[in-house]
């Protein structure tokens, strides 16, 4: 994906916006310790399993049901597009 | 997970030992010296009975101490955590200078109990040694303010500027001014209203205001300008849950100033509070303690929940 933003990117892209600095560090921490693989071999595929991951643990972070659901909502965006994109 | 405790476990434990010594030497002076026969005389207390007020704010006041330590260890086992990151610098200091304001709570109140107990049995040594600890003071309160505002200052470098930072900045100077001039005020006026020889610092009031009201004046600013850098950084940074933690820690830091306004306030006032009967003196040390508390309780939630995100 030259110049192209990857799925990793992505993912941390919208999380900066629910934590912050400290969003990376979470998304990457996600996918090594969950999926098992380095961040950045993050596929289209992986998407549904991670935002299943990340759920669980934004929502130790928050009480608020609905944040939570917008960001994992965002995230699965992410999948959809992608698979858009790899149509086009 | 290993490498984490690993951090908690080894800096943590140093800092808390020193502070349990600190705070076993408060206790002592506090639960196992007799209280003084003037107290019990002015507010009508059996030897019982005074023990048992005693013990109704020694322990909340250790207990928002150890809530402040709590807090200031969270922050710096948060700061070693993101190691490398671009705001692990600047929380590092500020959680230093929180360790070091929590460190020197009990140590304060150390020395005054021992200028206490030293002054019962030689009562010469009364204005050397409020000299002395009044100095002390102030100096301890330096070195945790100045690392906080070095911290929080390293912080909000980091953050974009806005374009209202000027008057930002004239409000900040104008409130500075009215507050160092009121209290300035009230040190003198105070001075001036109290009984014929009445001088609780023992200093003509040229060296009080110039030696005791500018350096706390200064350093209650350094700790509002960190406050204000913390919530101006949060400000600029992306991050809901982080922000958040970020504004409890800004609001931690006003409170912990606001209580040590109140403490100067009321060691200024001391004579006036001995007239006073034990009700509203009681009343008084609540609100200071529900103040100490309130800030102390801000840091060690928001340092949590900023831990927390590294966690899960």
């Amino acid at each position: 994906m030259p110049g192209g933003k990857t799925i990793q990117d992505k993912v941390i892209d919208i999380s900066r916006d629910y934590l912050g600095p400290a969003a990376e560090r979470f998304v990457n921490r996600q996918i090594s310790t969950h999926l098992k693989k380095s961040p950045e071999q993050l596929t289209v595929q992986d998407l549904p399993k991670l935002v299943d991951w990340i759920r669980l643990a934004f929502a130790l972070l928050t009480n608020d049901s609905r944040l939570v659901d917008e960001y994992t909502g965002r995230l699965l965006a992410v999948k959809q597009n992608g698979h858009r994109t790899a149509k086009a | 997970m290993n490498a984490r405790k690993a951090v908690a476990g080894l800096g943590g434990r140093y800092y808390a030992g020193l502070f349990g010594l600190l705070v076993l030497i408060y206790l002592g002076f506090s639960l196992l010296v007799a209280p003084s026969k003037a107290a019990l005389k002015t507010y009508h207390l059996s030897v019982g009975g005074a023990r048992a007020i005693t013990i109704s704010f020694v322990v909340p006041l250790v207990l928002v101490w150890t809530a402040g330590l709590f807090g200031s260890l969270k922050m710096r086992q948060y700061a070693k955590l993101v190691k490398g990151s671009p705001e692990a610098h600047g929380l590092n200091i500020l959680s230093l200078g929180l360790l070091l304001l929590v460190l020197t709570q009990p140590m304060a109140s150390d020395l005054s109990s021992l200028v206490g107990q030293i002054t019962k049995h030689s009562a010469d040594a009364l204005p050397t040694l409020t000299i002395i600890n009044n100095y002390i003071q102030i100096i301890l309160m330096a070195a945790a303010m100045a690392s906080i505002a070095s911290g929080a200052s390293n912080l909000s470098a980091l953050a974009k500027r806005r374009n209202n930072e000027t008057l930002e900045r004239l409000l900040w100077a104008l409130g500075l001014i009215v507050f160092s001039i009121l209290y300035g005020y009230f040190l003198v006026a105070h001075r001036l209203q109290g009984p014929a020889g009445y001088n609780p610092y023992f200093m003509p009031n040229w060296l009080v205001l110039l030696t005791i009201a500018v350096p706390y004046l200064f350093f209650w600013y350094l700790g509002l300008y960190a406050s204000l850098c913390i919530f101006k950084y949060q400000l600029n940074v992306k991050g809901l849950i982080y922000k958040r933690s970020l504004v409890y820690i800004a609001g931690g830091i006003v409170a912990v100033i606001v209580s040590s306004v109140f403490v100067r306030f009321l060691a200024t006032i001391a004579n006036r509070l001995t007239r006073l009967s034990i009700t509203p003196v009681l009343i008084i040390i609540y609100v200071f303690l529900g103040i100490t508390g309130l800030g102390y309780l801000l840091i060690a939630w928001g340092a949590r929940k900023m831990r927390r995100i590294e966690e899960v």
